[in-house]
């Protein structure tokens, strides 16, 4: 059931990201350098929990663990980016909607998947879990802002070029 | 996190080795791409090879190792450096050698052929260590997969670009 659960939930995201699009939120470059980035960023931090610290124990039967990869390679990186858009170009009242959403799920899933056994705690909580996300929130939105001034000014048409 | 997991031997050599050549080979190489797309393609390929080696190259499936074992080394990390430059090496001749819908098969067949040929070399070096029955052959349908993947992803942003300056006229 969990694998069906993350996999509806990714699907869904996905459409989201993809379907629910506007220009003024972000490029298809934008885009896809925020799922790139949040996809790299916490595949490489659950890794390093739970194999170089082993703050974290990971399930080991197959069903379980496809249900852990949904979650930490497709429907966080696809959730995080989407909310990640609407925090950057929303008013901020909008945007404090948009943070306690984005701590709600993340508080959720996190409760989801110890009861499910996706992962079990050996020295880590649920408040580790929201610093982490606040971190990584922090770190996209930074990076996003970054790649966004990279982008190439567009010429301006020859009749505007040096009006006053 | 450690450097190594045993000793510094002839695989950590020769990754450091391969790294400066690729990048080396970068570095030659014309920059024909805008900075945002040099950063998707470098992004792409550390993601690709991230997802991979974290999901099938981790237990419970656990069908290889890099460098000397299965702990997340320094020299873990130092690997993932080798592969955006032949990501951008293949969408450089891809864009270069402006490569037809009717060839662009056999364009990726050879690709992956050069991979399998790197991939072969760096098993051999004791950078890649194979284990529950995997072997180097199921690697074919990861690279024809990733380098079919970048080619959609490149086209589907020229498109986009098309598109915006169609808009802009």
């Amino acid at each position: 059931m969990i694998v069906t659960f993350y996999f509806t939930l990714s699907w869904m995201m996905t459409g989201f990201l993809t379907f629910n699009r506007k220009e003024s939120r972000g490029s298809r470059e934008e885009i896809l350098f925020l799922v790139l980035l949040t996809c790299l960023i916490n595949t490489h931090t659950y890794l390093g929990l739970f194999e170089t610290f082993k703050w974290i124990k990971t399930a080991t039967t197959p069903k379980l663990y496809l249900a852990f990869l949904l979650f930490r390679s497709a429907f966080i990186p696809v959730f995080v980016s989407y909310l990640t858009l609407h925090i950057v170009n929303n008013t901020w009242k909008k945007q404090i909607l948009l943070f306690l959403l984005y701590l709600l799920v993340i508080i959720g899933t996190d409760k989801i998947n110890v009861y499910s056994d996706l992962y079990t705690f050996k020295h880590w909580n649920h408040m580790s879990t929201i610093i982490y996300y606040l971190l990584y929130l922090a770190l996209v939105v930074i990076a996003f802002k970054w790649f966004q001034g990279l982008k190439i000014p567009e010429v301006k048409n020859a009749n505007e070029v040096g009006r006053k | 996190m450690k450097l190594v997991e045993n000793n510094f031997g002839l695989n950590d050599y020769f990754v450091i080795f391969a790294v400066i050549l690729s990048w080396g080979i970068y570095l030659l190489l014309p920059k024909v791409f805008s900075k945002q797309m040099t950063i998707l393609i470098f992004l792409y390929s550390l993601t690709t090879a991230g997802l991979f080696d974290n999901s099938v190259g981790a237990p419970p499936f656990d069908y290889y190792d890099i460098m000397d074992g299965p702990a997340y080394t320094v020299m873990d990390v130092v690997v993932y450096f080798l592969y955006p430059p032949f990501s951008y090496l293949f969408l450089f001749l891809y864009k270069k050698f402006q490569i037809q819908d009717s060839y662009l098969v056999f364009f990726i067949i050879s690709f992956t052929a050069l991979a399998i040929g790197v991939e072969w070399v760096n098993h051999k070096m004791g950078v890649f260590h194979y284990k529950n029955g995997n072997s180097i052959i199921y690697s074919v349908c990861a690279y024809l997969f990733i380098q079919s993947l970048l080619v959609v992803l490149y086209r589907f942003l020229l498109v986009n670009n098309a598109d915006e300056m169609k808009k802009t006229r």
